[in-house]
């Protein structure tokens, strides 16, 4: 895996707050009182929700990711059309299998709804609703490349666009 | 150099925003191939979403709600009004109380500014 992310461009500027004024009052206690109101005039002038998102070549394939961190949700864009394909909502129950960790629900919202998405869904975002504290995921995918090695490598392009 | 390969198609994010009545209104945009996704809200949750697209029969869009509550119509017609606009897909997710038609309008407005303000973004 590491291999395979060794080449990969860095990821494109995205909509993440700015590190200037938070570097700028971290700068020293003399200057604490002059800088203390940039953050939040820089938060103001920045996006509600933010967004990271990454163009690569995947096993071939041009492939875009975009994560969106919402307060109730992670929205994920996984696509290798340009399009947002398939809808999933896959969501954590709350009530979780017996092992601790909380079951997945995938719905299907939009496209077809057949046992390999429901799959893919699961394989590449399940993750995600973990790590981001068991939030429901709405995972938009339109992928050419389905196969297990493809999905392992997709999963490691949405892990670098980390919002949660 | 591979970014050369995918490029040109590449998904577009957008923010903006607008003080509509007595609130502020976010705006968070995405331009996909035929396609945008535009998310609504003055809080940053996402509690509903919709999609609309102009039917070759009909003269309104079609519209579908797909996520929240299919009673609450207010993504739906958005999507429909924008679909009618733009002639692409589009996806909506409305997150503002305030549902009257005076104030969606105003939000209609404000997105339609932005679209021929930066229509490369839309």
């Amino acid at each position: 895996m590491a291999a395979a992310l060794r080449h990969l461009p860095a990821p494109r500027a995205a909509g993440g707050r700015g590190k200037a004024p938070l570097l700028s009052w971290l700068g020293g206690p003399g200057r604490r009182t002059a800088a203390a109101a940039r953050p939040e005039e820089a938060m103001a002038a920045n996006p509600i929700v933010t967004s990271k998102q990454r163009e690569e070549v995947v096993h071939g394939v041009p492939t875009e990711v975009v994560c969106t961190a919402f307060s109730n949700s992670i929205l994920v864009v996984v696509t290798q059309y340009g399009k947002l394909g398939t809808l999933v909502y896959v969501d954590p129950n709350t009530i979780g299998d017996n092992i601790g960790r909380p079951s997945l629900t995938t719905k299907v919202l939009l496209g077809k709804d057949e046992p390999l998405v429901h799959v893919c869904a699961k394989n590449l975002v399940a993750f995600v609703s973990q790590e981001a504290g068991n939030k429901p995921v709405l995972l938009a995918m339109a992928l050419k490349d389905k196969t297990m090695e493809g999905i392992q490598a997709l999963r490691e392009v949405i892990r670098s666009c980390q919002v949660w | 150099k591979e970014e050369a390969v995918v490029a040109g198609s590449g998904i577009v994010l957008h923010d903006f925003s607008g003080r509509l009545g007595e609130q502020r209104v976010h705006f968070h945009a995405m331009r996909l191939r035929d396609s945008l996704f535009l998310w609504v809200g003055a809080a940053p949750a996402l509690a509903s979403l919709a999609v609309a697209m102009c039917s070759p029969r009909d003269g309104v869009p079609v519209s579908t709600s797909l996520l929240g509550d299919p009673s609450d119509t207010a993504s739906a017609c958005l999507a429909q009004r924008l679909a009618r606009k733009t002639k692409k897909q589009i996806f909506v997710s409305y997150n503002l109380q305030n549902t009257d038609s005076s104030f969606t309008l105003l939000i209609e407005n404000r997105i339609k500014e932005e679209m021929t303000a930066f229509p490369e973004k839309f």
